[in-house]
């Protein structure tokens, strides 16, 4: 049925339904990016990091102000001036979003880790609202824009498909940051830690491994993460504001959740077809619902899945899952 | 724990047969709560007003409901402010206009027969409102339930997703108005629990600013009330307030020197409609002889010249919601004519349907 919706879709309209498969894709880039840090932040404290979102779009913010106020970028700047910019903003946000989502966890989390559940998961959703009210008093409630720094102009124009420079910039941006994430989990001995402490913390610590640390250190990976989205979303909508972090963190959530949570490739996956489900349906004219029920698509799927595959599309099946 | 109470308190309370400790305090508080709308005004110092106190109790009701949830059956719910949506719009649509296609009326107090909507008694939406959250709660659970912790939450919290966005949304429903979209549904019946609590029951109006208790003899002396409508009254009370306020004094200004312009769109409306149902009722007699200067519209301008002892310019500017800006400008001209050592006073005036009459001043 999906099958011949899409192409029955695809006949209407060859162009924009490759058109708007990029943009779904792009879209799917920036949440796959925030869905791995609640994936890692749940793969290894079982804690919804409700914050997370809020780090992401106070790095927006950090970045907008890096890019207009610190380095004054404007659109005249030559690409080289402008690369350097973006390269250096990118740096600043990674390491803010580390440092912040570190600090999170060893101000709010850690004192909770033995606690019930319910109380660190209240505590994420109380510095969720501290997070957003912090942005909120230093950039106030208007958007914070940035010139269009990359430019909107096509790659390439095939057949009246077109893909814009600054949505290739997304995708360019994530997919190393995608192989560095993976190497770095499958391939280090930091890696093996981090899957050692998610599988059994107490076990991890009796061979050596400093557990504190090693939850830290995934912080600050979770946090770098999002920093990077931060300015990969603003470089893309060229807008930011306090409270982009909910809805943003909300789809993030879902796809990793989607995806099945914990899991690494999953959290990707889940964000991608988030990304196309909400693009099909608000590009496409076909038997779409059309961009009111958006959301209640997306989030009508995660039920779904949940009821029927609560580990998630990726997930193993574990005995507490569901 | 700290004792709240001296151990002699605690000693007699503990004294007291166990029916009394069980059910007195109860009952004293609730009747206290029942009555709180009576003596909130006379109380010392800043106490919530009676709509605050509702909102309270609204949210203490939540928070049991939650507690139940939450803290009885464990059960991780990041949606139920969702049940309490179907509630609010479950007494939207037995109560309002909002279904004019029919109209059906049971035990509604204070609403017009003729009104269209469903407009049932406001303890039977309790009981519908009941059994429809009961229902979307089961319905929800069926599958939800099977999951526990954290997927629980994550669901709830899809759900808490879904129903507001299908809430916006399902204004057309195939050509079926259900929720009024983002509009929402307004104005629901009042609870009809008589007049006196709420005398606006059955206006189609959504909200009021009402002037209560309001005595021009307090504010400005010498004045009889019943003489002048009241947009009269309030541009006195207003004027002699600005008056005040800028430190002059009319008793030893040079009057010839002091002009009013005074904007208000309509003026009288309420002694209109009190004369004219008086006609109607009990004949032209009884038909009161000040009728018609208490409802001309520059009457409020005159009279403030006569209070404030201003023999200049009596001007009124009647240009709709722009007739005070009018009248500042007015003033301001004035003032700029008459040179500098003029004192001008603009006045704004707005007065809406009788009823729920409002003022506006700005001098």
């Amino acid at each position: 049925m999906l099958v011949i919706w899409s192409i029955v879709n695809f006949i209407q309209g060859p162009a924009s339904f490759i058109d708007v498969l990029l943009i779904g894709l792009t879209n799917g880039a920036v949440y796959g990016l925030i869905a791995l840090g609640y994936t890692l932040v749940y793969g290894i404290l079982q804690l919804i990091n409700f914050a997370h979102a809020d780090v992401f779009a106070l790095s927006g913010l950090v970045s907008s102000t890096m890019l207009t106020s610190v380095l004054g970028l404007t659109v005249a700047d030559s690409t080289i001036v402008t690369l350097a910019g973006v390269g250096v903003t990118l740096l600043v946000a990674v390491a803010f979003g580390a440092a912040l989502n570190t600090s999170i966890e060893l101000v709010a989390y850690r004192r909770l880790r033995h606690a019930p559940r319910l109380a660190p998961l209240i505590t994420a959703v109380g510095m969720s609202f501290i997070l957003q009210n912090v942005g909120l008093y230093f950039w106030g409630v208007d958007y914070e824009s940035i010139p269009n720094l990359i430019p909107q102009t096509d790659v390439f124009s095939i057949g009246g498909v077109d893909y814009q420079w600054n949505k290739l910039t997304v995708i360019l941006i994530t997919i190393p940051l995608l192989l560095f994430l993976t190497w770095l989990v499958n391939s280090t001995r930091q890696g093996k830690a981090m899957r050692a402490t998610s599988q059994d913390p107490e076990a991890a610590a009796m061979m050596g491994i400093n557990v504190n640390r090693t939850i830290s250190f995934t912080f600050a990976l979770a946090g770098g993460l999002a920093g990077a989205a931060g300015v990969l979303y603003l470089l893309n909508f060229t807008v930011v504001r306090y409270d982009q972090g909910f809805q943003l963190g909300l789809i993030a959530f879902t796809a990793a959740v989607i995806g099945g949570i914990g899991n690494l490739a999953g959290a990707v996956l889940g964000a991608v077809i988030i990304g196309m489900i909400e693009a099909f349906n608000e590009g496409l004219t076909w038997m779409t619902p059309g961009s009111d029920w958006t959301r209640s698509m997306v989030f009508g799927l995660l039920i779904a899945i949940l009821v029927f595959r609560p580990e998630g599309l990726l997930g193993e099946r574990t005995p507490e899952g569901a | 724990m700290d004792r709240v109470v001296p151990a002699g308190v605690g000693r007699a309370w503990g004294d007291l047969p166990e029916p009394v400790r069980r059910y007195a305090l109860p009952a004293l508080l609730i009747v206290l709560a029942f009555l709180y709308p009576k003596y909130v005004g006379s109380l010392p110092g800043a106490f919530p007003s009676v709509q605050t106190s509702v909102i309270m109790i609204v949210f203490t009701m939540m928070a049991i409901g939650l507690n139940i949830v939450v803290g009885y059956a464990g059960l991780l719910d990041l949606g139920y402010v969702a049940f309490y949506a179907v509630g609010a719009y479950t007494a939207a649509w037995f109560a309002s206009l909002q279904f004019e296609q029919t109209s059906f009326h049971f035990g509604s107090v204070g609403v017009s027969p003729e009104a269209p909507g469903i407009h049932l008694s406001i303890w039977i939406v309790l009981a519908i409102a009941g059994l429809l959250t009961a229902t979307a709660g089961i319905l929800i659970g069926l599958p939800t339930l099977r999951l526990r912790g954290d997927y629980l939450a994550i669901v709830t919290l899809g759900f808490g997703e879904i129903i507001p966005q299908f809430v916006r949304n399902a204004d057309n429903l195939g050509g079926f108005d259900l929720t009024h979209g983002t509009f929402g549904i307004s104005p629901i019946d009042s609870p009809g629990f008589g007049s006196t609590l709420n005398d606006l029951v059955g206006l189609p109006v959504s909200f009021a600013c009402r002037v209560r208790g309001f005595d021009v003899r307090s504010r400005v002396p010498g004045v009889r009330p019943w003489w002048h409508d009241r947009f009269t009254q309030f541009a006195l009370a207003a004027a002699h307030e600005a008056v005040t306020d800028a430190g002059l004094d009319p008793t030893t200004w040079d009057g010839v020197r002091v002009a009013v312009v005074l904007g208000s769109a309509a003026g009288g409306v309420g002694t209109y409609e009190r004369q004219h149902r008086k006609l109607l009722d009990t004949g032209a007699r009884s038909v009161s002889a000040l009728t018609l200067p208490a409802c001309l519209p520059n009457m409020a301008a005159g009279q403030l010249a006569i209070t404030l002892r201003a023999q200049g310019p009596v001007l009124h500017t009647a240009t709709a919601c722009a007739s005070g800006a009018t009248a500042i400008a007015l003033a301001a001209l004035a003032i700029d004519d008459l040179g500098e050592n003029t004192s001008g006073t603009g006045l704004a005036v707005g007065t809406r349907s009788s009823p729920a009459p409002e003022v506006r001043a700005a001098t």
